[in-house]
């Protein structure tokens, strides 16, 4: 019965071939543009979430804040030792990767970086992550690992116009005395980084950064921690890893968190000294650019809605008179014996096959019109790459599930078009139906 | 050439006496103690004093321009910028409170806490180089002897920062001229490397009204990023004036009644 059905609207669909070619072209059509922006939409937050989770942070952080006096406070977590161990308890197999924060000069012979450029302090063979998510155009990833070595990301490199090999001069002031001070590093790397996300950072060696800023050895600004694929969600594991420093007797930061370069007045203006913690995820650290994509991302979503609304009703309204003007064709059945619910069944048989055949048509467009825009490495305005923190080229990540979601509503809605028309001509005695005019 | 071979043992003999005698003019102790206590004294001798400056910071990726009012008291202890251009910034300004420097923003009526590192309205001038400063307190000197800049003849001393001195600093080489004022300044970081050097370009002759002394004041300051190369920032001092202050123009109040 039902492979009859099938069988009759595949005839259906041959026969009524030049109008279905067009609402399927439609259908095609609409639904290869949603893919493209589907694609757009999720290879921001994509970026995002790489980008934030190797070069700027863990998907979870223990970061300090050091107060030595009253009006002075520090990125520091003097003691991290213990704290290392108490995560490795908690988080089970979880990678922990410390790292020092600066803010300060980044020159050379030829050429200078913006004032207050980043300056991350790390080791490099303790992030896997990094090494996996950068892209080296010249040198090598390995050399980062030893002392007084530093990566630039290409637009980086091309300002101060140095390679692996040359020296440049980091300057900043140390947080205590406030004194200026500076160190010579070696470039050992450069990497693919345009966007605004990769270009207000120098990477470097542990070592330089702690001579930089006259810290103690031992001290760091954030440990970041990177959790193994089958951990528990990320609330769960920041909740238990705050219990477990409390209970340890660590004191925390009160408030809201903020990024220490805008918190630090905060803390400077409070009358607590020592040393307190805070348990922070990935997209505390990333909030203003997370910030920003929520609101692109919110606007794309309503568009996507409006889109989807308009084409829909638009497809349904075609699909409905379509089906209005078989009307003599389902009196013309229902006379020879055909059941009211099996012609409606009929027709939403033929629907869905053209639907589903056009739909994967529109899906494997928007596939390949992806791949085409990639290829094509559409430039991105400036501005929208510091406003979204999104690289100098735009990019499309193929988005199947919100894809097919968003078939599956413009099939269910057209469906119910579909529905309600035969519905109603089927309602008609067939003689009148067979009546009725085209 | 024959003339070269024939003076150089005469050429020889002069340095050779120029040297020593170089060298048992530099100064130690209390010799020593009282020269940077003049520098010290020339540099405060104007006390209480308003003056208009312009700052100029030339870089790579641009100029940028900021005019405004300093006002100095004590030698620079208590310190007030207000910015009068570009537009944007005009009302907003620097108060030197104890060792911190607050930044009030005049469109939203906000203070926030600077340090005194902070780089004056984003340029490249520092409070050191408006207010005045005593080096006596914060610095040792030594000093390294006679140097000609140009046909200038100066003394050279270099000053290293004193154990837990809140300076920027912690190296400065500073060239004076025989009144005991700053023609030159090379500032260096903890590791020794030179990051600016600074030139006393221009001065004119001032005579305060409450002492009834000239002076010879600043004009332009040409201070010369060494890490930077092309960035330099140019401080000039068209007018001075050396009135009595207002006694509250030292407070929040004061500065946020300006732009009410």
């Amino acid at each position: 019965m039902f492979l009859g059905i099938l069988q009759l609207a595949a005839r259906n669909l041959v026969m009524h071939g030049r109008k279905h070619l067009l609402l399927g072209g439609a259908i095609a059509m609409v639904t290869a543009s949603l893919v493209v922006v589907f694609a757009l939409g999720r290879s921001l937050v994509t970026d995002l979430y790489d980008v934030a989770t190797s070069v700027h942070s863990g998907q979870l952080n223990v970061e300090g804040t050091f107060k030595p006096g009253p009006q002075l406070a520090e990125q520091l977590l003097l003691e991290p030792g213990p704290v290392e161990a108490l995560i490795q308890r908690e988080i089970p197999g979880a990678r922990i990767a410390p790292r020092l924060y600066a803010w300060g000069g980044v020159s050379s012979e030829k050429g200078a970086l913006m004032r207050g450029t980043q300056i991350f302090g790390l080791d490099a063979t303790r992030e896997p992550g990094l090494a996996n998510s950068l892209k080296i155009v010249a040198g090598d990833f390995q050399d980062l690992a030893r002392p007084g070595h530093v990566l630039l990301f290409s637009k980086q490199a091309r300002k101060l116009e140095v390679g692996p090999g040359d020296v440049i001069t980091l300057a900043a002031q140390t947080s205590r005395s406030g004194t200026y001070n500076t160190v010579d590093v070696t470039v050992a790397a450069v990497a693919e980084g345009e966007s605004a996300n990769l270009g207000m950072q120098v990477l470097v060696h542990l070592d330089s950064v702690t001579a930089l800023l006259g810290h103690p050895e031992e001290a760091v600004s954030r440990l970041q921690i990177h959790v193994p694929d089958d951990a528990p969600e990320l609330p769960v594991l920041q909740d238990r890893l705050a219990k477990a420093l409390k209970a340890e007797g660590h004191a925390f930061v009160t408030g809201e968190y903020w990024p220490f370069m805008f918190a630090q007045d905060r803390h400077e203006s409070e009358p607590w000294m020592g040393q307190r913690v805070q348990v922070i995820t990935w997209e505390d650290v990333m909030a203003e650019s997370r910030g920003r994509i929520n609101g692109f991302m919110l606007l794309l979503g309503l568009l996507r809605v409006l889109l989807v609304v308009l084409v829909t009703f638009g497809l349904a309204n075609g699909v409905a008179m379509m089906v209005h003007e078989r009307t003599r064709e389902i009196g013309t059945l229902r006379a020879m014996g055909l059941g009211h619910g099996l012609a409606i069944w009929m027709f939403v048989a033929e629907l869905l096959l053209l639907q589903l055949l056009a739909g994967g048509v529109g899906i494997l467009l928007g596939a390949a019109g992806c791949g085409l825009l990639n290829g094509l490495n559409i430039p991105v305005p400036l501005a929208f790459q510091v406003f979204m923190g999104a690289g100098d080229h735009l990019s499309f990540d193929l988005d199947l599930v919100q894809s097919l979601s968003t078939l599956g509503l413009m099939v269910t809605v057209m469906s119910l078009a579909v529905v309600v028309t035969v519905a109603r001509s089927s309602a008609l005695k067939p003689i009148l139906a067979i009546q009725q005019r085209s | 050439m024959k003339s070269i071979v024939r003076l150089a043992p005469l050429l020889c003999l002069a340095i050779g006496a120029a040297l020593p005698a170089a060298a048992a003019e530099r100064m130690t102790g209390e010799a020593l103690s009282a020269y940077v206590k003049k520098v010290d004294d020339r540099a405060n001798k104007m006390g209480e004093m308003q003056h208009v400056n312009y700052l100029q910071d030339k870089g790579p990726d641009g100029t940028l321009m900021r005019h405004a009012n300093v006002y100095v008291r004590d030698g620079g202890e208590q310190f007030l910028m207000l910015f009068t251009q570009p537009s944007n910034l005009a009302g907003s300004g620097y108060l030197l409170i104890g060792r911190n420097i607050w930044l009030y923003d005049h469109k939203v009526g906000k203070w926030e806490r600077r340090t005194m590192r902070e780089r004056l309205g984003g340029s490249g001038a520092r409070y050191r180089d408006l207010g005045s400063f005593a080096l006596a307190k914060d610095y040792e000197a030594t000093d390294e002897g006679v140097d000609m800049l140009g046909k200038r003849q100066t003394r050279k001393l270099l000053f290293k920062a004193k154990e837990g001195a809140e300076v920027d600093y912690p190296v400065l080489r500073i060239w004076f001229d025989q009144n005991h004022d700053r023609v030159k300044e090379e500032s260096f970081a903890l590791s020794g490397k030179l990051l600016r050097t600074t030139y006393i370009t221009k001065r004119a002759k001032a005579v305060h009204p409450g002492t009834g002394e000239e002076l010879l004041v600043p004009t332009e300051v040409r201070a010369f990023d060494e890490l930077e190369k092309g960035r330099e920032t140019v401080i000039t001092f068209p007018k001075y004036d050396f009135s009595p202050l207002d006694p509250n123009i030292f407070t929040k109040a004061w500065v946020e009644g300006q732009t009410r």
